[in-house]
C-alpha cells in the first residue's frame, strides 16, 4: 500500500531535553490512523512537526513521497489540520473566518458554504465565533481544516467538546472521507473507544517514542485471551484450579487465562464436580484501554512496531 | 499571494476599535495646536512675529516623535494580536504561504494605518491654517516633510515593535517598550544623534539624512527579523 506520510528517525529537542526519539512513522494511503499516546507523550509535537510548524532538530519526514523541508508549500496545498484547540478570528462569523482560509488556500468561493453545510453551522449566519459554543468552535475548526479539499487531514482531538449526536457526526464523516473519496487521516485522541471505531491503524507513543504501530486488528490479539466464570463459591473454585490453570486475580469475577474450548469444559466439570455452581462462562474481550495501557507498561523496545 | 494577504489582513481588522485609534490619534495631535490658538492666539502671533505657520508646525513637532511611538506599539500589538488571541498562527502557518510573505503583509498593514494617520495631520494642518486664516502661502513640502518624514525615519523601531508583538503572546512587552520609547524621544536633544531612537524628532537640518537612515536601518531590520520569524517553532 502506498505510504502517504513517512518519518525517518524523527527526533526533536527542546534545549537539552529530547522530546521525540527517532520516530519511524508510516502511515498507509486511504486509511485512518490513530495516533495514541499518554499525555506530554508528544503526540502534539509530532504533528506540528508534520505540518512544519515546528522543526526537526534531526531526521526526515516525507509526505506524499516528497522531502517536507524542499516541498513545504506543495505538501500543505493537500493538509487540512486541527491541532491544539481550534483557531478562529473571535470578532468574525464562520463563514468569514472560512472565507479568510478559503482565499488564502485559492479554493471556489462555493466552498466555504459547502463546508458550513457539512459541519452542521449553517444557521450561524451573523454571529460572531467568540460567542459560539465549544462545540460550535470545534466544528468550524474541522470545516477549516476541510476547505482545501486535502487528501491529507491531521486531527488532533477531533471530537472534544462534541455532544453524542456530534460526534457520531464527525465519526461518519470521517469514515466517508477514509472510504469513498480515499484520504488519508490521522486522529490523536485520548478517547480510545472513538479510535476502536474509526481507526483501521495505530500507532501508539510513549515518552516520545513510538512503541506500537500496526494494524488495529493486530493491536487486538495482544490482549491476553480470557474466560470469565460466574460461580457460587469463589474461594474453592480457584483452589480447585489454580495449579492447571492461570488467573487473573484482579478480577471481580473468576477469569482464566485461556479461551481454549477443552480447558473450559475441563474447568466447568472440575468446579461440577467439586459442589461448585456455575452459573455462566464467556470469553472476555478486552477493551483497547486495557491492552493500550498494557503496552505503555510494557514499553522497553520496539517490539511491536512494524 | 502577497496583495491577498494584506487584503485578509485588513478583513482581520473589521470591526476592530484600531481604526478609532488611527483618527484620534490624529485628531489628539492636531487639537493641541489648535486649542493653542483658539485661547491665545494674539500672544502667539506676537511670538512668531505673524509667522503661525512656524507656531503650528513647532507645537506639533513637539508631540509628533511621542505619539508616534506610542501609536506604532498600539498598532503592531493589535495587528499581532488578531493572530495570538486565539492562537490563529498555527492555523495560518500550517496553510501553503511562506512565512516572510504574511510577516511583509503584517508590516504593510502596519505602515498603511500609520501612514494613513499622517496623511490626517497634513490634511488638519492644512485646514487649520486656512480656518485661522494664517498669512501667506500653505508651505506644501515643510507641511510633507513634517508629517511623513518620521514616520520613515521610525521604520526601525516599527519594525522591532511588529518583532516584539509577534514574538509575544503577552502585549504588556510591546507596549511597554513603546511607552519607554515615548517618553525617551522627548529628551532626544540630550540623546547622541546616532541612537535610531532620535531619528523621528528630525534633529539634523537636512531631513534626507533621517529619512534614509531610516530607511536603511528598515531594510536591514527587516531582513533580520523576517529570518528569525522565518525559522521560528509554532
Amino acid at each position: 500500500m502506498e505510504t502517504i506520510v513517512k518519518t525517518t528517525d524523527l527526533s526533536k529537542y527542546f534545549g537539552k531535553h529530547q522530546v521525540i526519539k527517532s520516530v519511524n512513522l508510516n502511515v498507509p494511503k486511504g486509511q485512518v490512523y490513530g495516533f495514541l499516546g499518554p499525555n506530554g507523550a508528544g503526540k502534539t509535537t509530532v504533528i506540528k512537526m508534520l505540518l512544519s510548524l515546528t522543526k526537526a532538530s534531526s531526521g526526515q519526514i516525507s509526505i506524499f513521497d516528497k522531502n517536507l523541508k524542499s516541498n513545504r508549500i506543495n505538501i500543505l496545498r493537500e493538509v487540512g489540520s486541527l491541532v491544539e484547540n481550534p483557531s478562529y478570528y473571535g470578532h468574525l462569523t464562520a463563514y468569514e473566518n472560512l472565507e479568510v482560509f478559503r482565499r488564502i488556500l485559492g479554493v471556489n468561493k462555493a466552498r466555504s458554504t459547502e463546508v458550513l453545510e457539512t459541519v452542521g453551522l449553517s444557521h450561524t449566519d451573523k454571529k460572531r465565533v467568540k460567542n459560539f459554543s465549544l462545540g460550535m468552535k470545534q466544528r468550524l475548526g474541522i470545516g477549516i481544516a476541510l476547505l482545501g479539499d486535502p487528501e491529507l487531514l491531521i486531527l488532533d482531538e477531533p471530537t472534544n467538546g462534541l455532544d453524542p449526536s456530534g460526534i457520531q457526526e464527525i465519526r461518519s464523516l470521517i469514515q466517508n472521507l477514509a472510504k469513498k473519496e480515499n484520504k488519508t487521516i490521522i486522529i490523536s485522541s485520548h478517547l480510545l473507544s472513538e479510535i476502536d471505531q474509526v481507526a483501521d491503524y495505530v500507532g501508539i507513543i510513549s515518552k516520545g517514542r513510538l512503541i506500537y504501530q500496526d494494524r488495529i486488528h493486530a493491536l487486538r490479539t495482544l490482549a491476553d485471551p480470557t474466560t470469565e466464570f460466574k460461580v457460587s463459591n469463589r474461594k474453592t473454585a480457584e483452589t480447585l484450579i489454580k495449579n492447571n490453570y492461570e488467573i487473573d486475580l484482579n478480577q471481580e469475577h473468576l477469569r482464566v487465562k485461556t479461551t481454549d474450548e477443552d480447558a473450559v469444559s475441563d474447568i466447568i466439570s472440575t468446579l461440577v464436580k467439586h459442589d461448585v455452581k456455575v452459573y455462566g462462562a464467556k470469553p472476555v474481550i478486552a477493551s483497547l484501554e486495557d491492552i493500550f495501557l498494557k503496552i505503555i507498561e510494557e514499553s522497553e523496545g520496539d517490539r511491536y512496531v512494524k | 499571494m502577497l496583495s491577498k494577504l494584506v487584503f485578509l489582513e485588513f478583513t482581520k481588522l473589521k470591526r476592530q476599535s484600531v481604526w478609532m485609534l488611527v483618527l484620534l490619534g490624529s485628531l489628539g495631535i492636531l487639537a493641541v495646536p489648535l486649542a493653542n490658538f483658539l485661547i491665545r492666539y494674539d500672544y502667539i502671533y506676537d511670538n512668531y512675529d505673524g509667522d503661525l505657520y512656524a507656531a503650528m508646525f513647532t507645537y506639533i513637532m513637539s508631540l509628533m516623535p511621542a505619539v508616534l511611538m506610542l501609536a506604532i506599539s498600539i498598532i503592531t500589538s493589535v495587528i499581532a494580536n488578531t493572530e495570538h488571541a486565539e492562537n490563529t498562527l498555527k492555523q495560518l502557518l500550517s496553510l501553503p504561504i511562506s512565512k516572510w510573505r504574511l510577516y511583509l503583509a503584517k508590516l504593510m498593514v502596519t505602515m498603511t494605518l500609520l501612514f494613513i494617520s499622517s496623511v490626517l495631520v497634513f490634511v488638519g494642518m492644512f485646514v487649520m491654517s486656512q480656518l485661522l486664516n494664517f498669512e501667506g502661502n500653505f508651505p506644501l513640502l515643510y507641511a510633507l516633510t513634517l508629517a511623513f518624514a518620521p514616520l520613515l525615519a521610525a521604520l526601525p523601531i516599527t519594525i522591532l515593535q511588529l518583532w516584539l508583538a509577534l514574538n509575544f503572546k503577552n502585549q504588556g512587552i510591546v507596549l511597554s517598550v513603546g511607552v519607554f520609547f515615548a517618553v525617551l524621544v522627548m529628551f532626544s536633544d540630550r540623546l547622541p544623534n546616532w541612537l535610531p531612537l532620535t531619528w523621528p524628532t528630525m534633529q539634523v537640518p537636512n531631513p534626507l539624512v533621517n529619512i534614509s537612515l531610516g530607511l536603511i536601518l528598515g531594510l536591514i531590520s527587516y531582513v533580520i527579523t523576517s529570518i528569525h520569524f522565518n525559522k521560528k517553532d509554532v
